[in-house]
């Protein structure tokens, strides 16, 4: 445990409005959104960021040019360099964050370093995930067909490969390499990155109401059921379980069954705090969800894709309630939302469009979020009632939901609500500038941070910590797979069986 | 109603609760709370509140990106 002296307390509404993760997340997510929005003004001042393109080694081998690997992501720039446009984006990502890191407390000598390592490992990921062998499907999109144009033999044809190449990378290195991993760690925040990019994805669902407000209100809504199912259904049988087969004491029963069956790594820490149970608890229950989040990661997409090809958000909203921490569900989401759309785009020639099935993981994850200050509040009523000290008269103040209650979740809701009020009130022209710079933030920036998270999730996930975890080990995938995954699959389908993702423009 | 803001951590097996230069240690939290309000009790006129404040300090800094609050008390004394 620390030795600082300078106590970190939350005594009012807005501590830690400029020194915790979860607020820099917001403060990050609502500037680069509001850069987007500048295109009101006609101004474009987020074109500039760096995407990879599709590429084919033999021909880049043959003649060499970095055009062929990279662009930047609005023609207003592109006469830049590729490398101009990669070494601009590097900047401004290096000084938003070392900004936040400062405010944080961070070491920003480390911090500098780690995130100078991570953007490039993480930029070599998201090239090679571009090559044509690795993700070229043959079929038209947008006029293109690049495993005809590139005249392929063969491939793979993943669509979308960088997000695996990255996990795979941080995992290699976070396993293999545990010295320059550890010498990573100050920049390898994935629930960070991940929470700047689901407020950018507020964006995305803002111009998704417009198109299909009753799907969008509907995806809302299932969400927020499946959070009540989540706390009221999985809760109690996993604390019956651990109590009864598995022999835990309290304190570690409600600690575990909130991180198998809630949100993971928070929920784990907000019910530990409700019960007031020794912190080394959760420390030590969060380092087995960390590695469990990984597997359900790895393992749900490909199984939802291939059991069920034909209920693509059905699976992603089950994947919203069964993958733990904000950072694999998105991640989760994102390889379900990839595999499902290049599987459709290979069968039927027709491309859904991108986004719709991760924001159905994303929204029911959000909802299980919200809740978990509520949840931890009436955990807290009830173990000051039944279970704790008698000898001294406690208050509990309402302040506690709040200090709980997700900040990133704030931003994200305000990029929605700000995006549904302009698309509906401005304009026509206003309208058009909105999509273009909500389009590049939503699309290009949040990549690059989801490409950021499944690498530093990578990273930060090392399965050497599975040692003398065995009796909850066992426990964790009886939970996960023997009650919540096939519970959650159920409640998802009953919500949402039917419902398809449009048919991209 | 009086107010005394206390500081709540958690170090090595032990809670410790520390009151401007004052500081209480205990394994068990409920022995900390009694330490706590008999000196208050002793030196102060009731009813007062006890705010107990969680020291995220004391919580590993990779947990912080997960959840950034441990929990907060008040103790009532009539």
């Amino acid at each position: 445990m620390s030795q600082s002296t300078t106590p970190q307390v939350n005594r009012k509404w807005y501590s830690g409005m400029l020194d915790t993760e979860d607020w820099w997340a917001a403060w990050l997510g609502l500037f680069l959104f509001g850069l987007g929005m500048l295109y009101i003004f006609n101004i474009d001042a987020v074109g500039w960021m760096v995407k990879p393109k599709m590429w084919e080694w033999t021909d880049l081998w043959s003649d060499f040019s970095w055009s062929k690997l990279l662009k930047t992501s609005s023609s207003r720039y592109k006469d830049w360099h590729p490398l101009a446009a990669l070494g601009f984006s590097y900047l401004v990502f290096l000084v938003l964050t070392t900004i936040g890191a400062y405010f944080q407390g961070w070491n920003l000598k480390k911090y500098v370093r780690g995130f100078t390592i991570v953007f490039v490992l993480t930029m070599l990921a998201w090239i090679a995930g571009h090559e044509a062998h690795i993700s070229a499907v043959d079929a038209t999109v947008k006029g293109h067909n690049y495993y005809r144009e590139f005249n392929l033999s063969w491939g793979l044809q993943l669509g979308g490969a960088s997000y695996i190449l990255a996990l795979l990378t941080g995992l290699l290195i976070g396993n293999f390499a545990r010295r320059f991993a550890a010498s990573l760690h100050e920049a390898s925040k994935p629930e960070w990155f991940i929470k700047t990019a689901i407020v950018l994805l507020g964006a995305k669902l803002g111009i998704m109401s417009m198109k299909a407000a009753g799907f969008t209100a509907e995806l809302a809504m299932a969400g927020a059921a499946a959070a009540f199912v989540a706390y009221l259904l999985f809760w109690p049988i996993v604390y019956y379980i651990a109590r009864k087969y598995f022999g835990l004491n309290r304190e570690s029963a409600a600690v575990l069954s909130s991180g198998i069956s809630i949100c993971g790594v928070s929920a784990s820490i907000a019910t530990a705090g409700a019960i007031k149970a020794r912190p080394i608890i959760p420390v030590a229950v969060s380092s087995l969800i960390i590695i469990f989040a990984l597997i359900e990661l790895a393992v749900l997409p490909p199984l939802y894709v291939t059991i069920a090809p034909n209920q693509p958000i059905v699976n992603g909203a089950a994947m919203g309630m069964t993958v733990k921490t904000d950072g694999a569900d998105a991640a989760a989401g994102a390889i379900l939302d990839e595999l499902h759309r290049v599987k459709h785009l290979k069968q039927t020639g027709e491309k859904w469009e991108e986004g719709w099935i991760l924001s159905a993981a994303i929204l029911t994850k959000i909802w299980i979020d919200i809740f978990i200050g509520i949840w931890a509040f009436v955990l807290t009523l009830v173990w000051m009632k039944y279970v704790e000290n008698k000898g001294v008269k406690k208050k509990l103040s309402k302040t506690e939901i709040w200090h709980r209650f997700p900040k990133f979740v704030l931003a994200y809701l305000v990029v929605w609500l700000f995006m549904v009020a302009l698309m509906n009130w401005a304009s026509h022209d206003v309208v058009t500038a909105v999509k273009h710079g909500a389009n590049i933030v939503q699309g290009s920036y949040r990549k690059f941070l989801f490409m950021l998270t499944f690498m530093t999730i990578g990273l930060i996930t090392d399965f050497s910590k599975l040692k003398g975890m065995g009796r909850l080990a066992l426990l964790y995938a009886i939970a996960l797979f023997a009650i919540i995954a096939p519970i959650a699959y159920l409640v998802a389908w009953l919500f949402h069986h039917g419902m398809m993702p449009p048919v991209a423009e | 109603m009086t107010r005394y803001e206390v500081v709540l951590r958690y170090e090595g097996d032990q809670w410790i609760a520390r009151y401007g230069s004052l500081e209480w240690r205990a394994s068990d939290r409920g022995q900390l709370e009694a330490q706590v309000v008999d000196y208050f009790r002793a030196r102060y006129v009731t009813p007062f509140r006890i705010y107990m404040h969680f020291d995220m300090q004391s919580i590993p800094r990779w947990f912080h990106q997960y959840q950034t609050h441990y929990f907060n008390q008040i103790i009532e004394v009539n």
